[in-house]
């Protein structure tokens, strides 16, 4: 399932002296199979341009297409555009209301089955077995015991676990899409690991094409494989993280922020040592440095 | 001179949101476990200290404990020698320690940004031309000189963040505890907003309390606390506590990138030691080793 933006502009509160354009004139494509990464300053427009992609929004001037579907047409289904689409907000678990983790879950999934009612009235125990089912799915795909963690309070647990449960809700529609608005912020070290493996896992067993706002950029070169980059509601480019966090002078000209493996070999590099790629984490930097030494001998 | 001092301070929540003493309110839930546990630390005025925890771990209600919006079950706090206890004393200790919380959204109170800025000067009794210099002297340190007038719930999740951190700067209050406020800021934004905070530090000789998830920011801190499911397990320099790579992975936290990346190698039998902090240091030591 792919996402197509032609032309897009967005203005709020159009017409009143509050007007404020918030996007400019947004080209786009987001392919099946995609990690896609977007990055710009606060209050550069992404949370405005993801807010497109399942019409929470729609578009002052252009189209946005997913599937083929452009969901600003008379007629469109935004149910079934919805459900296709899973979005996460920034902070989802003040989102979170039910009494119980497992209503918290359900809530999308009960609420997308209820107009069909007339099935729902024939026979109530499947629509019980099945909303169990999902939510189960759910859960144990966000890497939490569903036994364990179904009758709690949502607010009785941890800042990882309520987001992890906030994610779970989205992912109970079965999404082919999945977009996320700073999914890892505020959580610790350990949980922010998890939620990024929780990612791949879910790509690779769910919703292929993942598209992640994020202010870490060792997140996303280390995670995505195209990211945008958005300033004052334009899109500057869409490039390989190698592409992009090569790119000295963009980088400079757009006061892009690199992640911190990248600054330490551009350091080296001034020094005359230079490697064929860049790495983006401490993982990877470590590897090649370790690489290196070894290569001309030394300590190992 | 000792701005904050923590004395074996314990502190439940009470399951019904009731933020009496536990032992006060009799209900059939009764109060939930354990927050905060026997915490004591010492914070002098003028210094830079970093709190870091998991999720869950305390920090938000240590940093709540600071100002007396929640009071130790056990245990006393002192906030320039008042303790938290003496209600008389409150107003006192609410000017002298300002916070900014994790979020934003709940800390906007007025629809104009000017307004929601002038708010807590008006109700310590400022007078209206000092608050106007005020908000305009906030305004510059978030970087947001051009939103004065703009409508407080038309802002992106950063810029919300930026004047919750102006709202607290204009009380100017001795101590500034910063409870993750940066956490959705953008790289750029972020240093500003720590450049803006160490300046405070160093030239007005404010004190700092930040509590945070990013390793590289505490490392600016002079003295690191490090807390582990309501209890203070680490208290030292930043050299000194991300020295402890293994025992802070195993609390779910981490270290600087400088220090993984020379710990990773020293593993691999690199002769390189691993108390680096920053980027520029670890290059140093690998000009050495190439
Ligand atoms: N409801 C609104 N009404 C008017 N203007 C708005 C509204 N929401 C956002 N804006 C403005 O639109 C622009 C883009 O905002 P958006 O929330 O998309 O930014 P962002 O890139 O997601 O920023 P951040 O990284 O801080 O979340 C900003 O200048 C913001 O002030
Ligand atoms: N209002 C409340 N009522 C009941 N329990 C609470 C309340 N606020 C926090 N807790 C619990 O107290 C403990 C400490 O929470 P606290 O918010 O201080 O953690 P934190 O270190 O700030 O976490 P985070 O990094 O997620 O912000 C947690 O177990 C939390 O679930
Ligand atoms: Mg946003
Ligand atoms: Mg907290």
């Amino acid at each position: 399932m792919s996402i197509i933006v032609k032309h897009l502009s967005f203005v709020y509160n159009p017409n009143t002296p509050f007007a404020k354009k918030a996007l400019n004139d947004i080209n786009l494509v987001i392919e099946d199979g995609d990690f896609f990464g977007i990055i710009g300053h606060t209050g550069s427009g992404k949370s405005t341009l993801v807010q497109h992609f399942n019409a929470l929004i729609k578009p002052s001037r252009g189209n946005v297409r997913v599937d083929g579907m452009d969901p600003a047409e008379k007629g469109a289904d935004l149910r079934e555009l919805r459900s296709n689409v899973g979005m996460v907000f920034q902070y989802p678990e003040y989102q979170l209301f039910a009494e119980t983790v497992f209503d918290d879950v359900a809530f999308g999934f009960r609420n997308y089955y209820k107009r069909s009612k007339k099935e729902l009235k024939r026979d109530p125990d499947r629509f019980k077995a099945e909303t169990e089912e999902r939510v189960r799915e759910a859960i144990t795909m966000v890497g939490l015991d569903y036994e364990k963690i179904k009758d709690k309070s949502p607010f009785d647990l941890s800042g990882g676990q309520k987001r992890r449960v906030a994610i779970a809700g989205v992912i109970v529609m079965r999404p082919k899409i999945l977009v996320l608005d700073e999914p890892t912020a505020g959580l610790d070290p350990r949980g922010k690991a998890e939620i990024l493996r929780l990612l791949h896992e879910l790509k690779k067993n769910y919703c292929p094409t993942i598209v992640m706002i994020s202010h870490n950029m060792n997140e996303i070169a280390s995670n995505c494989n195209k990211i945008a980059v958005i300033s004052e509601g334009k899109i500057i480019c869409v490039r390989s993280p190698q592409e992009l966090f090569s790119d000295d002078e963009l980088i400079r000209e757009k006061g892009i922020e690199v992640p911190e493996a990248v600054r330490l070999f551009k350091l080296l590099r001034q020094k005359g040592i230079s490697f064929d790629r860049l790495p983006f984490n401490a993982e990877e930097a470590a590897g090649l440095l370790f690489e290196r030494l070894k290569e001309e001998g030394k300590y190992a | 001179m000792e701005a904050i001092r923590f004395d074996n301070v314990t502190f439940r929540y009470n399951q019904t949101g009731d933020l009496r003493p536990p032992e006060e309110v009799l209900t059939d839930f009764g109060p939930s476990d354990y927050a905060v546990r026997g915490i004591s630390f010492s914070i002098q005025k003028g210094e830079f200290v970093a709190i870091l925890g998991h999720n869950g771990s305390g920090k938000s209600t240590v940093a709540k404990l600071m100002n007396g919006l929640l009071f130790p079950e056990k245990g006393t706090i002192t906030v320039f020698g008042m303790s938290t206890r003496e209600l008389e004393k409150l107003f006192e200790i609410r000017k002298r320690v300002g916070i900014v919380f994790q979020n934003p959204d709940n800390q906007m109170i007025a629809t104009i940004v000017e307004d929601d800025i002038a708010f807590g000067p008006e109700n310590i009794g400022i007078e209206p031309d000092e608050i106007s210099r005020r908000v305009d002297w906030a305004l510059r340190c978030v970087g947001m000189e051009g939103y004065r007038m703009a409508s407080s719930f038309r802002l992106s999740g950063g810029q919300k963040q930026r004047i919750a951190i102006a709202g607290v700067l204009a009380i100017q209050p001795q101590v500034l505890v910063l409870d993750e406020s940066t956490a959705m800021l953008d790289p750029l934004g972020r240093k500003e907003v720590l450049d803006v905070v160490k300046s405070l530090n160093k030239q007005q000789g404010m004190t700092v309390v930040l509590i945070t998830h990013f390793m590289e920011e505490a490392s600016l801190a002079d003295r690191i606390i490090v807390l582990n499911d309501g209890e203070k397990v680490l208290e030292g320099t930043p050299r000194q506590v991300f020295s402890r790579y293994d025992y802070l992975k195993s609390i779910g936290l981490s270290v600087p990138f400088a220090a993984k990346v020379a710990r990773i190698l020293k593993d691999k039998g690199v002769p390189i030691e691993a108390d680096v902090l920053t980027t520029e240091e670890l290059f140093e030591r690998i000009c050495q080793l190439l």
